[in-house]
């Protein structure tokens, strides 16, 4: 055999092999992906009912124009976005602490520090919901029993006014160990020689914080910005379990809106839509970010 | 960094201290708050008791005996357990072959695991409930456990920490005759353990905790998994609270126990990777 046709014959091998070793997965993702995204689109031009499926063309698209909760909850997660972005604004605050601090005179602490602000991330929704709203309950409870005149013995979950801010700054509680984590990570990396080059030429704390290290989290700080965004137009949980989108749509989600439809209207065909529409905006922020990170490394 | 001067070291450390227990007090009191509801403590006496002055099970006792309950745990650790495993495996065989081998389209179908990455889960869902329905496989283990094996992200990120080893190790194995599986399971897989226990626990804690999902697709109680059934129990308007809190507190137990145990592999699959909840 020559040499030529003896390596051909290895491509061939490695060829089979590498399509046998992804044919499972991309099989499952063909069938429960791909498919169920053109079969969104699909639906998006019915009305789903029995006995039999109605085309209506773009009539579930022209909806979106006139309906007001579609633009209500998509306010609301504009709105969640803009406060995990005072989240993230917040989280810099800790990991400064715990750089300059903490570290510093006990660097054992650290390690309680971290593992306590991580906490809610692996913790089900469904607990987290269910002991603040105890909480509240609790305060309210409390409220109510100094009798004051005009005490509103009711948790903020479930006034119209502030069940959505109480939403977003529970969420802005759940991620900002994670936040806190990044920063800290990012803050440890700028090499010590920079704050001692910044002493020497007579830089003051805040001045070293704003010329050095904000320039050098900022790659981070914009790939957190956007992650927050893409974070709030899939929030779903924490309005499930802390006010089941409530009172009204007042601190419901695009996507608990979407699930909603689908789910108790039974409007599928317009959830399609609802759901592309996240798709879209989920999509183009991903591409965004997926631009940063990618320039981050080239 | 300034160094600190020994004079102010106490004060330093005070506020060490301070800051580290205002947090912990911060992140820990809602779960504190559920565990000794659960334990009956009366939180509406005043002042509040901080420990239930006669602590019970009964919470634990009436949410054993709900008739659906040990189906939902017995459902979360079937779900979880499988759909993480097959997740591991289908993330390793193509994280491997992406990593290693060339075929054709390699290139193209990267970029197809890369747009699937940025398309909300959630937002499938909807049309997969309605295949599935057709198909008559809600509320079903195969239903419920096959279509989310295959997770994108997951042959990504190990796609990634298969391209951090060094191409020696395998070609030693090669000349020696080792088949591809070999050189997968005997030299990728414990070289990647550190990247490998992480994603493992990140998708033990997600799959746990999941509840869009069965709720598209568990219709019937008896399919639900643990955070499904608690979350209707609570929007139910029950209100016995201790059987509700004990709920919680069982729900919190298994990724908590995961948490101590592992830490630093959380901690590092969020420096490293970026993993999220």
């Amino acid at each position: 055999m020559s040499k030529e046709k003896k390596g051909r014959r290895m491509r061939l091998i490695e060829a089979r092999d590498a399509f046998l070793m992804i044919l499972p997965f991309f099989a499952l993702i063909s069938v429960f992906s791909i498919y169920p995204i053109y079969q969104g689109i699909n639906l998006s031009f019915y009305k789903i009912m029995l006995p039999e499926d109605k085309y209506i063309g773009l009539r579930n698209f022209e909806r979106l124009q006139n309906d007001r909760v579609f633009v209500q909850t998509l306010q609301n997660t504009i709105y969640y976005g803009l406060i995990q972005m005072l989240g993230i604004a917040l989280s810099m605050l800790p990991a400064l602490l715990i750089n300059s601090i903490v570290i510093q005179a006990r660097p054992r602490l650290r390690w309680l520090f971290q593992a306590a602000v991580l906490l809610p991330m692996v913790i089900s929704w469904v607990t987290l919901g269910s002991a603040w709203n105890w909480i509240f309950l609790l305060g309210a409870g409390a409220v109510a029993q100094t009798g004051r005149p005009g005490a509103i013995a009711a948790s903020p979950l479930a006034r119209t006014a502030t069940a959505m801010p109480t939403v977003g700054l529970l969420v802005v509680w759940g991620a900002l160990g994670y936040n806190t984590i990044l920063f800290l990570a990012g803050i440890r990396s700028i090499p010590k020689v920079m704050y001692e080059a910044s002493q020497i030429d007579g830089a003051s704390n805040w001045q070293a914080f704003r010329y050095v290290t904000l320039p050098a989290v900022k790659p981070m700080l914009t790939f957190m910005v956007v992650t927050g965004f893409i974070g709030a137009f899939q929030i779903f949980d924490p309005v499930a379990t802390l006010t089941n989108g409530g009172p009204g749509w007042s601190s419901s989600s695009i996507v608990f809106y979407t699930v909603r439809q689908a789910w108790y209207a039974l409007d599928y065909g317009y959830a399609a839509v609802l759901g592309l529409v996240v798709v879209a905006i989920v999509f183009t922020l991903s591409i965004i970010q997926f631009r940063i990170i990618y320039k981050r490394y080239v | 960094m300034p160094k600190i001067k020994s004079s102010s070291s106490r004060i330093f450390r005070l506020v060490a201290y301070m800051s580290t227990a205002i947090s912990v007090a911060i992140y820990f009191y809602p779960f504190y708050l559920l565990v000794m509801i659960s334990l009956r403590a009366n939180i509406f006496a005043q002042p509040p008791e901080v420990f239930p002055s006669n602590p019970d099970l009964t919470g634990y006792v009436s949410i054993f005996t709900h008739p659906a309950f040990l189906d939902w745990l017995k459902n979360s650790f079937i779900y979880t357990i499988c759909i993480s495993v097959g997740t591991i495996l289908m993330a390793s065989f193509t994280g491997y072959a992406f990593s290693r081998l060339n075929f054709p389209g390699k290139t193209q179908l990267f970029w197809l695991i890369l747009g699937l990455m940025m398309i909300p889960q959630i937002c499938a869902y909807i049309p997969l409930y309605i295949m599935l329905a057709r198909l008559q496989l809600l509320n079903t283990y195969w239903g419920i456990i096959i279509p989310p094996i295959s997770s994108p992200y997951s042959a990504f990120l190990l796609k990634q920490s298969f391209d951090a080893i060094p191409r020696d190790y395998e070609e030693c194995a090669y000349v020696d005759g080792a088949s591809r599986l070999t050189i997968l399971f005997r030299i990728f897989l414990p070289i990647a353990k550190p990247a490998l226990i992480t994603l493992t626990l990140f998708l033990f804690v997600w799959n746990w905790n999941n509840f869009a999902w069965p709720l598209f697709v568990a219709t019937s109680p008896r399919m639900w998994n643990l955070p499904l059934g608690v979350w209707n129990m609570i929007w139910s308007y029950t209100r016995d609270f201790w059987t509700l809190a004990s709920g919680g507190v069982i729900l919190m137990a298994v990724p908590f126990v995961l948490y101590l145990i592992g830490v630093e592999y959380f901690l590092r699959g969020i420096i490293v990777t970026g993993l999220k909840k």
